[in-house]
């Protein structure tokens, strides 16, 4: 019934819930997408992101919240009704019709007439690169070809919202990077508000403008992925996104004490939520910064003595196993001209520059 | 906009209630009131179940009609007398009958040894097709096509096979010089065997490929690895997996064979074999509809019975 | 590497595929089973061949090395057996027809629509192969008998769409059960709504298989016995009770011998068709035999 381009719709979630039997999925999922925006779900399997995009999508009824396209409600809507595109993890193309016959399927359903809606495929084979290929049937494509009908499938018809259930995973590694980028430049161009689930936390990275992260059904953090990076704001996003050193200390002061080594660090204020000022000091690995001799004087952040335990090389970076007096392993990676001619054995100092505490809330 | 908590919480549940009663209330008010979610979903699936259970309807209806009705109407009945009163009469007088009895003793004899016969020579065909695919496709048409014949096919085949002067193998036997005289075996229990030996082995070759295609090969293969002998691993690993379906298939032959008619019918003498055409006499000779599902009843537990008895043993057996 | 390696004293000898005790008995042993499995091949299309090599004798008293050879039998076929056969086969067809309109949508249901009765349902439609034809037949008279449905097409009709219905439903479940649900769900996201997504996504990819079972069905209706003995008569009666009648009463007649083998290239058209148009792996799988 559309005329025209729709223009993109922000989604928003209130309270939304799902229940299965006795064990809750979903809980509380409050969220707000832009126009035009991508976001990204995600988290560990299990944790309700997939719930959560098929109750967006209709596929999966709520137990309690709403949800809004726009400033509509669509909770009453059921599936075919929402104008939703949708990705499934293993594409979900039928077999027995042609990729031109898949892609205008959504139009079919729309009852556009013939002639707009050759143009119209014409169109989305071209953006998915794909030309000439409208007369196949899809098994007689490969992975990433199939994977890209089935986006554009879902873009036919203009829909208000896109969403993609972890369309990667049925990709080795390479196709992987390479399609990654391939959507995200799809998305730019197209300007749909699009919703991703991976489990996958560099395809988060790389591709969203904000992620969601989420575990056990609730939301952890919502931020620009530098800053869910940079700044994550709980323990559990401290250590699942990307690789960190998560050191047990206390506010003291105005600085933190980190059991184990003497001398405090940077100035913090206590976080929300931790429990007698325990913190966790987190390191990247990438902030270990090595020092040959003992300080001298005195410096902003104390250095420990450590001993290299493990050198693994990895190409570009090496990854250092550390010894660390008094607190234990810790993982560092520096880049191979960096970390020169370090022996497992040897004795360094260490320190970490640019760490982040997040709260503590067990003993 | 970030929140994992709405700020200010959730609308509160009295704005809500407001909204809704101002919305039902106005007369003409557009628009339904304000439902939650989980009401939706559930008038949702409820009018979703009910289409599915529309589409159910006509197989449930004809089920019912075909099948538990009569059968229901079958053992009701062979509880009543002639005159309608309930009785067991009709089991009684069953179970006194020598000529029954005594019929059902030889068809269950005729019916355990063709169920073990047909098992026994149909498992190693079976076993060949199921693992070599090139002789699977040769052989198939041998195996399938016999499965769509009426069983006067097989009726016929068997009186020309076995006729005492005109039989071929009366006559190829005394070319040969093995006999002297014709074997007078087919109107007795031999062609019988012979018969049933042909539906059952049919039966049985079938069900046991499709048993032994699904023991996966690479489990025999792993145990001749491990040091033993191709014989030794089937004994030892494909035939323990496949005896639940040798039951099913067993059970299977064991009640085509106790009910079978027209075989018995075709081939029968003087002296009757089969339980199937007594209960056949009592219903249309003699017109004596209770008492005949008096016995059908009977025959049915046995069979029926058979199945679940050897199943019961072989689980027991299995365990230890 | 085989178990047949020998170690002598450390060192190991040479591989050499010798003809050990092993050997000898393993190649004896699978030549012996091929000769077995040939045999059996051979007796199993016995029946067939011996009932076609009377018929075109024209006599019961038949000799491997026949005389003369003609079509003569299939001549005297009589009318009244050619009426029974198109009979048969409309009856078998309408059944079949029936059975697959009824199942397929309930198939479907069962499969996808998370019913609680699901089991009881799928169950009931299969006791009637589940319970001995015999009674079955002896039960459905004792129905049909106030009903007067007895010797009716109507009857014939009921009988064998309950039949078919229970094989129906059960290679429907199974044909649905090997299509992803992701298939209807991507539809539905696209804007179909149930019935649509069933016309369009459900049925074109099990549209092979029902046809299959639906040819399978046929046939069995089309050989049909036990069941319609006690409910058919003189003016509807099957082509297989008709021979059976015959053959009781008047003993083997070389038309009757003709007839029979009619239905022996009944099926083995059948065969031809489903082997060369579907490929054989359609073949392998049993279900029920329904035989009596």
């Amino acid at each position: 019934m559309d005329t025209a381009r729709s223009a993109a719709q922000s989604v928003r979630l209130e309270g939304l819930r799902k229940e299965f039997g006795g064990s809750i999925a979903v809980k509380d999922v409050t969220l707000t997408v832009e126009p035009g925006e991508l976001v990204t779900l995600l988290g560990p399997s299990g944790c309700g992101k997939t719930t959560t995009l098929r109750m967006i999508a209709g596929l999966l009824p709520q137990n309690g919240g709403e949800i809004f396209f726009g400033s509509s409600r669509v909770d009453h809507l059921p599936a075919n009704r929402r104008n939703v595109g949708l990705v499934f993890q293993n594409y979900a193309l039928f077999p027995h019709m042609t990729v031109s016959q898949n892609i205008a399927f959504g139009l079919r359903m729309r009852h556009w007439e013939r002639e707009r809606t050759a143009t119209r495929v014409a169109e989305l084979l071209s953006l998915v690169r794909l030309e000439g290929l409208g007369d196949r049937k899809p098994s007689q494509l490969s992975g990433g070809q199939q994977q890209r009908v089935a986006v554009a499938r879902a873009l036919a018809f203009h829909p208000s919202l896109v969403l993609l259930d972890e369309p990667l995973s049925n990709l080795d590694a390479k196709l992987r990077e390479q399609v990654r980028l391939d959507l995200r430049d799809i998305q730019r161009e197209t300007r749909q508000t699009t919703i991703f689930v991976t489990h996958d936390q560099d395809e988060a990275l790389v591709m969203s403008d904000r992620v969601v992260l989420m575990n056990t059904g609730v939301i952890e953090q919502v931020a620009a992925p530098r800053h869910l990076y940079l700044r994550p704001e709980t323990e559990f996003a401290a250590r699942f996104i990307g690789a960190n050193n998560l050191l047990a200390g206390r506010v003291v002061k105005g600085a933190v004490v980190v059991d184990g080594i003497e001398g405090a660090f940077g100035s913090y204020s206590v976080p929300d939520g931790a429990i007698d000022e325990s913190v966790w000091l987190c390191v990247r690995p990438e902030n270990i910064d090595f020092f040959a001799q003992p300080p001298v004087g005195s410096s902003p952040n104390p250095r420990v003595g450590a001993t290299v335990a493990d050198i693994v090389f990895q190409g570009s970076s090496v990854l250092v196993d550390l010894d660390v007096r008094g607190v234990g392993v810790m993982r560092a990676e520096k880049s191979a001209i960096l970390v020169g001619d370090i022996k497992v054995g040897d004795s360094i100092e260490v320190g970490f520059g640019g760490a982040h505490i997040v709260a503590r809330t067990a003993a | 906009m970030v929140s994992s908590k709405a700020a200010g919480g959730e609308p509160s549940a009295a704005r809500r209630l407001l909204v809704s009663g101002i919305t039902a209330q106005l007369p003409g008010s557009p628009g339904r009131r304000e439902r939650t979610a989980s009401e939706i979903s559930s008038w949702r699936r409820s009018r979703e179940r009910l289409f599915f259970r529309l589409l159910t309807l006509p197989a449930v209806l004809i089920a019912l009609f075909v099948a538990i009705i009569p059968l229901g109407m079958l053992v009701f009945r062979s509880f009543l007398d002639r005159t309608g009163a309930a009785t067991f009469a009709n089991y009684a007088q069953s179970f006194t009958n020598p000529l029954f009895m005594r019929t059902l003793v030889t068809t269950i004899l005729m019916a355990v040894t063709v169920t073990v016969l047909s098992t026994a020579l149909a498992y190693p065909v079976a076993y060949v097709m199921a693992r070599h695919t090139r002789l699977r496709n040769v052989l198939m048409p041998a195996v399938t096509i016999p499965r769509m014949l009426p069983f006067v096919v097989i009726g016929y085949a068997v009186i020309l096979l076995l006729a005492p002067f005109t039989g071929l193998l009366n006559k190829l036997f005394m070319a040969m010089g093995i006999i002297k005289e014709p074997l007078f075996i087919l109107f007795d229990w031999p062609g019988l065997l012979i018969a049933f030996g042909y539906s059952g082995l049919v039966i049985a070759t079938g069900m046991l490929t499709g048993v032994l295609m699904s023991v996966d090969p690479q489990l025999e293969e792993a145990a001749v690895g491990l040091g033993a002998s191709r014989l030794v691993a089937f004994f030892k690993v494909t035939l323990p997996l496949t005896i639940p379906g040798v039951i099913a298939s067993g059970g299977i032959v064991f009640t085509s064979v106790v009910t079978a008619y027209s075989i018995p019918v075709m081939l029968s003498g003087r002296v009757p074999f089969m339980i199937a055409p007594i209960i056949a006499v009592t219903l249309q000779s003699l017109g004596d509809f209770n008492l005949a599902f008096a016995q059908a009843v009977i025959v049915t537990i046995l069979s029926l019975g058979g199945t679940l008895g050897a199943q019961f043993v072989l689980d027991r057996y299995g365990r230890t | 590497m085989s178990v047949n390696d020998t170690f002598v004293g450390g060192k190991r000898k040479p591989y050499r595929r010798g003809w050990g005790r092993d050997r000898v008995a393993g190649t004896l042993g699978s030549t012996a089973l091929g000769v077995y499995v040939g045999f059996i091949a051979l007796w199993m299309i016995f029946p067939m061949l011996v009932v076609i090599l009377a018929s075109l004798e024209g006599t019961f008293d038949i000799s491997l090395i026949p005389e003369k050879l003609s079509l003569d039998s299939y001549a005297q076929i009589p009318q009244s057996y050619w009426d029974s056969f198109w009979f048969t086969l409309w009856i078998s067809l309408a059944a079949t027809v029936v059975a697959l309109v009824v199942a397929v949508p309930a198939g479907w249901a069962l499969v996808r629509g998370r019913l609680r009765e699901r089991r009881i349902i799928s169950n009931l439609v299969l006791v009637p192969i589940i319970v001995p034809q015999l009674i079955l037949g002896i039960a459905l008279l004792g129905l049909f008998i106030p009903l007067q449905l007895k010797n009716t097409f109507l009857g014939i009709m009921i009988a064998l769409t309950g039949l078919n219905l229970a094989l129906a439903i059960r290679f429907t479940e199974a044909l649905i059960q090997g299509v992803p649900e992701e298939y209807e769900l991507a539809a539905q996201s696209l804007g179909a709504g149930r019935f649509t997504v069933f016309r369009t996504v459900v049925l074109p990819v099990i549209a092979q298989g029902i046809i299959i079972a639906g040819l399978f069905i046929f046939m069995q209706d089309l050989i049909s016995f036990v069941i319609l003995f006690f409910i058919a008569g003189p003016s509807t009666t099957p082509i297989a009770i008709r021979l059976f009648v015959d053959i009781v009463q008047r003993g083997v007649l070389p038309y009757a011998v003709a007839m029979a083998c009619v239905l022996v290239y009944v099926a083995l058209a059948f065969y031809a068709i489903v082997a060369f148009i579907f490929g054989p792996k359609y073949l392998t799988g049993a279900p029920v035999s329904r035989k009596g």
